[in-house]
């Protein structure tokens, strides 16, 4: 490779270190920072503290995770091979396609600069990983290296996938992928049938787990998974030495065959690296901009009618509105299947649970989780773009009222979330009618100051829409700790809801509607702390010198 | 109308603004000159209500940005380079939240005008997110003249606009300030300024060298007529 090429990566690399030294300087960041330390600490003491109590067999947590593991890996890289991220390799820069594919460098030494930046990539996000997996895997450099591999190897096939896919390639290269997308889709459709089928014949209830740890005795999956086995061992290894090094030649000679195969199909690598770029810099753009990628769609005919001034609150609340409804579906729709697949499914399984103060605990539990979990995904109020607070700065409007419009804008979104939790327990508890209208009437102070929360959270930088969707390990760790201070940042809230609960059952007796009352009455009062210091943020809030004009951000740097 | 006495604007280690003093009158279009990072969109933000000044006292339309920010906001419009439309409204959706957000009753006469001046008719239900770099600048241009604004701060306002919305734009400068407006441009280029400019405030590394009309500007830095020559004398920049 071109030394200038080397020389990039370099300084890319310094450039990276400086960034995460540079946390000291903000507080936030340092908090955050910690807090992932402390996360990843416990998750790392709870298997220090397992082992030493002698807890973990040879069948226990990593033998389990060892039958499994062939057919999660083989269905991460189906999944990554069907997937439009499946090219995410070779998405550069705008700048290295600006000085690089535009300059004096051949294809190759481009090939050569992604593959490198892949595995430094890959070697960072394994070992953050391996710390967080260490609750499931036994030796930590096994891990590292298992999850190297696999993340490397996935990253390998998407840009053998997406290089075969280009028009450069022959007829027989297009055929052979089409093949390839259809068989392992057959193949790992019969792997979970045969699977399901040596289940039912143990007697067995069938459950994912379960799938996945017979997927490997299947007639199928005892051909196709064992190269897989061999190729990720190390995830599952109990020794680093011999185990692991032993056979770490061999491996890597697979993942030189790969590189191999993206040399020989990189033909076009250039030209297929700025387009994949131009594309996924317009989404990126477009989701700057809005919070969202694409275009809404059928949505955009949604419309509300306009509401009056109301201080300024509702010229804010009616734009926030109708910009969370035009973007809702894709949302709703997701919450509502990982809901249904977390809670909602396993909830519905055994409904004497559900009897009593028990079916208004998980009432309270679902809702909460479900708002939380679509408030974390809609782009809207101060998790929208920081770019349009600039815009309503400007505005002939107070900061309260800005506030309060900002918080209005998912009340649609919530409304229906809560009415779907509404129905599916008003259908599971068809006997318990008036408890489940009280407890979803005192659910509303809690969405309330979920918002609030959420959305101050959203003002101090804290929380970024979408965050937990992504697939670097660093950002889903920050995302992990933000998370950690939502709930902290719920303290007040639940203290104030307990001692409304307990003054309303001291002064009315014990009965479910005087003790929901009492503590949404408590939990609607401490919403006037976060709606305050949203309010105090948003006054004290303006743009820093990074949003500031082109000229202003180039002296910046 | 525009008064900025002693700005400063200070972040961490850097001094966006030093000290800028100058004054714009009413009827007038100001330019807002300098190389980058001069302090141009400091100022103009901090005009705005946008960005609080570390020290200094600024005064639009009469009332002072600081203890009066409301008022100021309520007379004035702000277009930036990049304006930040709501992505999932449309262009008519822009127009009623602006004229509810500033009040501006019976405003559909007005928006339709606008609509067919800046030629934005056919983009009326088109979302902002649909919108091409130019159609956006113009949307923003609809929205911040829809209240009449006494004062209005365009921070390079010809990005993206193409050759007939550039003249357009010239000419709505021109109408605005004829009816009694104030409009303060901050831009690059000279040709521009030169134009339609009657006053001139030139700023290097936050520092203001000069505030005057463009004749004084000519006679003081002159022997030349042309305004490049002006700039780069007083900026003490070097021709590339």
């Amino acid at each position: 490779m071109h030394s200038a090429l080397w020389k990039l990566l370099w300084f890319d690399f310094r450039g990276s270190f400086r960034g995460l030294l540079q946390v000291r300087k903000s507080w936030r960041k340092l908090l955050l920072l910690l807090l992932m330390l402390v996360f990843v600490g416990l998750v790392i003491g709870s298997q220090v503290f397992g082992n030493s109590s002698g807890e973990l067999s040879a069948s226990g947590a990593g033998g389990r995770f060892g039958d499994a593991m062939p057919f999660w890996a083989a269905l991460y890289l189906i999944a990554t091979w069907l997937t439009s991220s499946a090219d995410c390799g070779l998405v550069m820069r705008p700048a290295e396609i600006h000085f690089i594919v535009a300059g004096p460098f051949p294809n190759r030494d481009v090939i050569t600069l992604n593959l490198v930046r892949l595995a430094y990539r890959a070697a960072i996000s394994s070992v953050v990983l391996a710390m967080l997996g260490m609750a499931f895997m036994r030796s930590f450099p096994s891990a590292m290296i298992g999850l190297w591999l696999l993340i490397s190897v996935s990253l390998l096939i998407g840009m053998i996938v997406s290089l075969s896919a280009r028009r450069a390639q022959g007829v027989s290269i297009h055929r052979i992928r089409r093949i390839g997308t259809v068989l392992s889709l057959g193949i790992l459709v019969t792997i979970i049938y045969q699977s399901m089928q040596i289940i039912r014949q143990h007697g067995d209830d069938v459950t994912v787990p379960k799938i996945a740890a017979a997927a490997l005795q299947t007639e199928v999956g005892q051909y196709v998974l064992p190269p897989l086995k061999w190729m990720f061992a190390p995830l599952s290894n109990n020794m680093f030495w011999p185990d692991t090094v032993s056979m770490l030649p061999t491996r890597m000679l697979v993942v030189t065959i790969l590189v191999g195969l993206i040399y020989l199909l990189g033909s076009d690598y250039l030209e297929a690296s700025t387009t994949r770029t131009d594309l996924s810099m317009a989404r990126r753009q477009s989701s700057l901009r809005s919070g969202i990628s694409g275009s809404s769609g059928w949505t955009r005919r949604i419309a509300l009618p306009r509401f009056g001034y109301l201080f300024g609150i509702g010229p804010i609340a009616w734009m926030q509105m109708v910009h969370s409804v035009r973007i809702l579906p894709r949302f709703l729709a997701f919450t509502v299947a990982i809901v249904s697949v977390v809670i909602v499914i396993p909830m519905t399984v055994d409904r004497q649970q559900l009897q009593g103060w028990s079916g208004v605990g998980w009432m309270c539990g679902l809702n909460a989780y479900a708002d939380f979990l679509l408030l974390l995904q809609l782009p809207v109020g101060f998790l929208g773009p920081p770019a349009q607070r600039a815009t309503l700065k400007s505005l002939p409007i107070r900061n309260w009222a800005i506030v309060i419009g900002q918080l209005a804008g998912p009340l649609i979104p919530l409304t229906l979330m809560h009415l779907l939790v509404l129905g599916l327990f008003l259908f599971l508890l068809p006997q318990s009618t008036s408890e489940v209208l009280q407890t979803a009437l005192a659910l509303i102070p809690v969405a309330w100051v979920l918002t609030a929360n959420i959305n101050l959270l959203g003002a101090w930088n804290i929380i970024k829409p979408r965050a937990l969707q992504q697939r670097d390990a660093l950002v889903a760790g920050r995302a992990m700790a933000s998370v950690w201070i939502f709930f902290m940042m719920l303290v007040p809230a639940m203290i104030g809801g307990f001692l409304g609960a307990a003054f309303a059952s001291a002064a009315f007796g014990q009965s479910l509607s005087s003790i929901l009352a009492g503590g949404s009455g408590g939990i609607a009062l401490t919403s006037v702390v976060y709606v305050w210091l949203l309010a105090f943020t948003f006054a004290r809030w303006q743009p820093s010198p990074a949003d500031l004009g082109v000229e202003e951000r180039e002296h910046d740097r | 109308m525009i008064e900025v006495i002693d700005f400063r604007k200070e972040y961490a280690s850097v001094v966006a603004a030093d000290g800028i003093s100058f004054a714009l009158p009413s009827g007038t279009i100001g330019a807002l000159i300098g190389p980058n990072g001069a302090g141009k969109t400091t100022t103009i933000r901090a005009l705005c209500g946008i960005l609080r000044p570390t020290s200094g006292r600024l005064t639009v339309a009469g009332f002072d940005v600081q203890s009066e920010p409301l008022k100021v906001k309520q007379h004035i419009a702000y277009i930036p380079d990049d304006p930040p439309l709501f992505e999932t409204l449309t262009v008519w959706e822009h127009l009623q939240f602006i004229a509810s957000a500033y009040s501006v009753s019976d405003f559909q006469p007005v928006a339709e005008s606008l609509l067919k001046q800046l030629n934005l008719e056919s983009k009326r239900n088109a979302q902002a997110s649909e919108l091409s770099r130019g159609m956006r600048q113009k949307v923003a241009i609809a929205c911040a003249y829809l209240h009449s604004p006494q004062v209005l701060f365009f921070d390079e306002p010809l990005t993206g606009l193409d050759p007939a919305a550039i003249r357009l734009l010239k000419r709505t400068m021109v109408e605005r300030v004829e009816q009694g407006a104030t409009v303060l441009v901050s831009s690059h280029l000279l040709a521009l300024v030169e134009d339609i400019c009657r006053h001139l405030v030139i700023l290097r590394q936050g520092k203001c060298l000069f505030s005057g009309s463009m004749t004084e500007a000519r006679e003081r830095f002159g022997e030349t007529s042309s305004l490049e020559e002006v700039f780069f004398r007083v900026t003490g920049e070097v021709e590339s």
